[in-house]
Formats: C-alpha cells, sequence, structure tokens
C-alpha cells in the first residue's frame, strides 16, 4: 500500500505541468529567500493566495516548493551580503561570510545548497518513518517545558554567536525578550509598553525587526567611503572538494539533522533555532572551535543541514496534530486547509495518502531547490554583487516593501528603521544581533508559557525544579552559565569571568 | 584594547538605566493589574513578573560587563576613572568629524525622510524615486543617468512582482 502511494506522488510530480510548478514555485521561493526581507512565511503567504486556482496536487506542490526553496535561499544573501535572506540563514552568514571573503563565495553556496538538499531529504525520511511516534514527545512538552526551551535557545544563541564576550550575547538576548513584551499579553491581554498606541498594542512584529538588525548594518557600510570591491567575488563551486568535505563530515551532518528535525518537531521553535543549534552542536564537538565565525566550511555545512531539516520536523506536527512546528509551517497549515485537506490525527485513516504524497514533494522540491539554487547562484551573485552604494538604496526600497506588505502597515516600516538603528548600535559595539533576534522570536512563547505555568501552580515556581525534562533543562543552563564565569576553570572559582573575558580578548586581538 | 573597554564601560551604563527603566515599568504594570478589572494581585502570575525579572537580569549583566571593562581597561584605567571620561571626550570629537561619520548621518537621514515622511504621502513609486536618486547622486554611486535608469528599473520590478504577479497593494 505504502510503494503504492508513493509511486503515485511520484508519476504525479514528474507529469510536465507538475514539473513546470515545482520549478517555477522553488525558483520563486528561491529569488524570495534570496532578497533580504522578504521570509519564507512571507513567501508561502503569497503564493497560497496564487495557487488558489490550482488543482490541489499541484497547489501543494508549488506551495511545499516555495518553502523549501525560501527556506534555501536565504544562505545566499547571507553568504554574499552577511545579511541573512531568511531568519533561517542567521548561523549561516557566521562563517558563510568569511568563505565568500577569502574568495571562496561559490564553495560555500554549493556547500549550503548542497547540505539544504540532504538536510531536506533526511528530513523526509523522519516525516515518513515518525509522523505517527515521534509527536508524543512533543506532547510530553507543557509550560514549564516550553519556557526553559525559550531560555535554553537564548543562553546558547548568546554563547556561541558572541564574538569576544558572552555576556553580550546574553545582553542582546535579554534585550530581545523585553522587546517581544511590548504590546496586548497573551494571557490577560494587558498592554504593556504600548503607551496607548494601537500600532504598539499589537506587539512589534518579528519581520521588521530582523531585516532592521541585519540589513541596516550593512546598509550603512554603503555609506562609507571606503568599499570592499574584493568582496563579492564569485568562485568557482569547488564540487569535488565539496562533495569531499560534505563526505568527511557525514555524521556532523546527520547529528544537525537529527537536532533539525528535532527542534522543528517542537511547535513555534523554527528552522532558525534548528540553524542556531546545529552549529553550536558542531562547534562544541569540533577539534578547533576557534575556527568557527572565520569561514570554517563545517559552520555552514551544519547551519544549512539543520534549518533545511527544521522543513520536515515542523511538517511533522501540522501532519499529525494539526501544530505547525515553525512560522512558515503555520501559513502551510492554513493553505493545506485551504486546498481541502484536515491535517490532524484523523489524517492518517482519512487521507492516508498524504503524507505521502508530502514526502515526495518534498524531495523533488529539495532537489529542484539544489539545481535551480546553483544556477541562480552566478545570477545572484551579480544581482547582490553590485556596487554596494547602488544596491543598498534598492535593498532598503526592498526592506520597507517587505516590512510593509507583514501587515499592510507602515508602522511596520517605521519599526524596521527604528531597529536598523539598534541594530547600528549593537554592531558598532560588538553585540551579536542574533540572540537579540531570537529573544524577539521566542518571547511571546516565553511569556505565555511562564504565565501560563505559574497560573495552575498558583504562583509557585516550584513545578519548575521536579519536572525531569525540566531539571535536564536548568542543570544545562546553570552548567552553561557558571562555565562561561569561570566556575569549572581550572584555576578555580576565583579567577571569575573577567579572567575569561581578559583571555579571550587577547585571543582576538 | 582600551578603547573597547572604554566604550563597553559607558554603554553598560545605558543598559543599567534601561533595566531599572523597566523594572520600574514592571512595577508600574504590576500596579495597574492589581486594580480592577484585572485584579491580579499575586505577583508572580501578573503580566509584570516577566518584564521585572528581565529589567533585574539586564541591570545584572550590565553591571557585570561594567566591572568587566573596569578590569579590562588595563591599569591606567583601573587606577584614575576619570580617564574613562577624557578618553570618551578625546575620542569622540574626531569621530563626530569623520567623513564616514558625517556620510552616516546624511545617509540615514535620507532613509528616516523616506520611511517617515515620503512613503504613505506619495504613491510609492514616486516616494521611491525621490528617495533612491538624492541618496545614490550624494553618494555618488554612478553617473546621473546611470541612477536614474537603474532607480526606474528597480521600482518598475518591484511592481511587476509585487502588484502584478503577487496582486500586492504596495505603500
Amino acid at each position: 500500500m505504502i510503494s503504492s502511494y508513493l509511486g503515485s506522488a511520484i508519476l504525479t510530480v514528474l507529469t510536465p505541468y507538475n514539473l513546470v510548478v515545482l520549478f517555477l514555485a522553488t525558483l520563486s521561493g528561491l529569488i524570495m529567500g534570496i532578497l533580504p526581507g522578504l521570509s519564507a512565511t512571507m513567501a508561502i503567504a503569497l503564493l497560497t493566495g496564487l495557487t488558489y486556482n490550482f488543482p490541489t496536487q499541484s497547489a501543494l506542490i508549488a506551495l511545499l516548493g516555495v518553502y523549501v526553496g525560501s527556506i534555501s535561499g536565504g544562505c545566499q544573501s547571507a553568504i554574499l551580503l552577511n545579511i541573512p535572506g531568511t531568519p533561517a540563514s542567521a548561523a549561516t552568514a557566521l562563517d558563510g561570510f568569511p568563505l565568500a571573503k577569502q574568495g571562496r563565495a561559490g564553495f560555500a553556496i554549493f556547500l549550503a545548497e548542497t547540505c539544504s538538499m540532504i538536510g531536506t531529504i533526511i528530513s523526509v525520511v523522519f516525516v515518513l518513518t515518525l509522523t505517527p511516534l515521534l509527536t508524543s514527545f512533543a506532547l510530553k512538552f507543557k509550560s514549564w517545558e516550553f519556557f526553559l526551551l525559550t531560555i535554553f535557545g537564548i543562553v546558547i544563541c548568546g554563547t556561541i554567536t558572541a564574538q569576544d564576550n558572552v555576556l553580550k550575547g546574553w545582553i542582546s538576548g535579554i534585550l530581545g525578550l523585553l522587546v517581544a513584551q511590548i504590546g496586548l499579553d497573551t494571557v490577560d491581554t494587558f498592554a504593556r509598553f504600548s503607551y496607548g498606541n494601537v500600532n504598539m498594542m499589537s506587539g512589534i512584529a518579528l519581520i521588521p525587526v530582523m531585516i532592521g538588525l541585519f540589513g541596516f548594518p550593512e546598509i550603512a557600510k554603503a555609506f562609507n567611503h571606503q568599499e570592499e570591491n574584493h568582496v563579492l567575488r564569485m568562485s568557482g563551486f569547488e564540487v569535488k572538494q565539496g562533495f569531499h568535505l560534505i563526505g568527511k563530515h557525514f555524521l556532523a551532518i546527520i547529528r544537525s539533522a537529527v537536532i533539525g528535525v528535532g527542534v522543528g518537531i517542537i511547535p513555534g521553535v523554527g528552522e532558525d533555532t534548528g540553524g542556531w543549534l546545529s552549529y553550536w552542536a558542531s562547534k562544541t564537538n569540533s577539534k578547533n572551535p576557534e575556527t568557527f565565525g572565520k569561514g570554517e566550511p563545517l559552520g555552514v555545512i551544519s547551519t544549512e543541514t539543520g534549518n533545511n531539516a527544521c522543513i520536515g520536523g515542523a511538517i511533522i506536527p501540522v501532519l499529525s496534530l494539526a501544530v505547525p512546528g515553525s512560522a512558515p509551517a503555520a501559513v502551510l497549515l492554513a493553505a493545506f486547509l485551504m486546498h481541502g485537506y484536515r491535517p490532524g490525527p484523523l489524517l492518517m485513516s482519512e487521507s492516508p495518502a498524504f503524507v505521502y504524497q508530502v514526502s515526495i514533494y518534498l524531495v523533488a522540491a529539495s532537489l529542484a531547490m539544489w539545481m535551480l539554487g546553483l544556477l541562480v547562484a552566478r545570477g545572484s551573485m551579480k544581482l547582490l554583487g553590485i556596487k554596494k552604494k547602488i544596491l543598498m538604496p534598492l535593498i532598503y526600497m526592498l526592506c520597507a516593501v517587505g516590512a510593509y506588505l507583514i501587515n499592510y502597515n507602515l508602522f511596520d516600516v517605521k519599526v524596521m528603521f527604528v531597529f536598523g538603528l539598534v541594530g547600528i548600535v549593537l554592531s558598532a559595539l560588538s553585540f551579536p544581533a542574533a540572540p537579540f533576534l531570537l529573544g524577539v522570536i521566542l518571547g511571546p512563547m516565553c511569556d505565555s508559557n511562564l504565565r501560563r505555568a505559574l497560573r495552575l501552580s498558583d504562583g509557585s515556581l516550584l513545578p519548575m525544579f521536579t519536572r525531569p525534562i525540566c531539571v535536564v533543562f536548568l542543570v544545562v543552563i546553570v552548567f552553561m552559565v557558571l562555565a562561561q564565569f569561570g566556575v569549572f576553570h581550572r584555576k578555580g572559582a576565583t579567577a571569575g569571568a573577567c579572567e575569561i573575558s581578559k583571555t579571550e580578548n587577547q585571543g582576538a586581538e | 584594547m582600551e578603547k573597547k573597554a572604554v566604550k563597553d564601560f559607558f554603554f553598560s551604563f545605558v543598559l543599567i538605566a534601561l533595566g531599572i527603566y523597566c523594572v520600574i515599568e514592571g512595577m508600574r504594570i504590576y500596579r495597574v493589574a492589581a486594580a480592577a478589572p484585572y485584579n491580579i494581585t499575586e505577583f508572580t502570575i501578573s503580566p509584570a513578573f516577566l518584564p521585572v525579572v528581565l529589567g533585574v537580569s539586564l541591570v545584572l549583566c550590565s553591571l557585570a560587563l561594567c566591572i568587566q571593562s573596569l578590569k579590562a581597561g588595563g591599569k591606567r584605567l583601573q587606577e584614575n576613572w576619570h580617564t574613562y571620561w577624557m578618553m570618551a571626550k578625546k575620542g569622540l570629537a574626531p569621530a563626530l568629524r569623520h567623513r564616514d561619520t558625517v556620510s552616516l548621518v546624511v545617509g540615514l537621514a535620507i532613509i528616516a525622510v523616506y520611511t517617515f515622511l515620503l512613503l504613505g504621502r506619495l504613491p510609492f513609486w514616486a516616494a521611491s524615486l525621490l528617495f533612491l536618486v538624492p541618496l545614490m547622486v550624494y553618494l555618488r554611486a554612478a553617473k546621473p543617468w546611470k541612477i536614474l535608469v537603474v532607480s526606474c528599473v528597480g521600482i518598475g520590478l518591484v511592481y511587476l512582482l509585487f502588484q502584478v504577479a503577487f496582486k500586492t497593494s504596495l505603500p
């Protein structure tokens, strides 16, 4: 039965009409992903309306194509411009951009696109096998676990992205969490930090913050008189060496894919977290962690595998629970419903072929994405490699359009500008922007789950220390914080954080 | 090293002030939420709880950053806190006069005019043209005719993609 479902799905995708739809949709997704400020969520949302009159199978192919394309496309601008096209590619910029600076942009793009494809395909294996099983683990996550998961994410992100001082990473994360407190709170609809402004009451939208934080410092660089023209020079893909490296790091790829799928399954935690966690795992396990952030190919490999594996992971709870694993998956769920599918616990009995169709279409989309991603790389290099003084004003216009289209509200464009200034200040003072962004992303989840948990326990924090998963999270968080303050340092606790910081600073210099 | 320490030292005070503001605003939220119609008197379930916790965390982390910057500043700075202020004053004036800083401020001002004044008041194409051309001319990005062509093509493509293909409305 399963083979007939799979065979039928393969034949469906191979019809000329559907192949054209697949390639066009994936290309649209790639372009959306490449252009900074146009997110995967927006790409799917825009395409959902366009696919309204499509046959259902073609619409499904188009939606999955644009999803895969947009998540993967973000890596190209992250590598070429140091502006992640989507939040998912934020960690890719850490090593991708230094590689491009070294004149190996083509190599970095080849690694990123190939690992994106591999990550998606591995995640499909999980979609096929674990859809009925793995969701039971995610169901064990209640409010306390979700709250601690967000704190864990911020601490990890702050730790791995801070170049010279971990404190700066954590401060950046706290600032992001504070920004997420603006607006009506999700439990009591109490307006916080809104000052009577209706736009502020609805909260600060994520996309304008992301565009501002990551885009503005790059746009501002165009105002400098000394332009680095040599940065964006296209190089060959170094296919042979790329495949060799991928083969060499295959275990890291598998680990990143598993992390990506795991993160994707957890509702609300998206591709960006998957990318960051995979990056962190590879850095931690590396024999040369100091090379990360300076053009380490493994950084690109793990991030792109991890964030693309999240696609399959995020689809698992969509299919089995009708709960989206990420923001783009939430739009995808709405699109499924619009096309007459009813994801949820009854899906396997009502439409047993659906899971297999989704899986095959995901594989087809990832193959199309790989081919198109490499084909358009030179084009995107040319597009993004135009003189920065010409490109950046155009990019700002696109960023403004991207920010506006989220809610069709000019307030979001203004928010983007304000957070752009914040991004410039953070960048000038060596504060990483990524934990800030993650704080904004995870803030609502952090707040609502903490408040819900505290309500259920009548305001007591005690249950947090009695739940096994919580205890694991707490131990890891406390260990990471203490480790950064030198508690486990050989010299002993007296050495303190300052010694660590001094050593790091000297190393950096 | 000293320059970095000075920057961190002064910025930590900004962060501490921000943290204290969050705590004060959190306490105000708590008081309002404790009254009708919310009547949430328990602090831990109040909407003020997380902002206060985050404010306190920000103050603590910023204090740690401040202490670190003092220790990392080296002997010269540790012996005399006044040196921090002198160094900041000494470094600030040339930095503000630097042509990159001037260029950044003017560039950001043009962007601010586009964002806050032009968008929404003029049609998108007109607002964008009035933004792109002056900014590129100021940056001396290319010859004026080239700038005009690039701007028109850019705006045209955005129209084609969003207004025609995706049927969305532009600001």
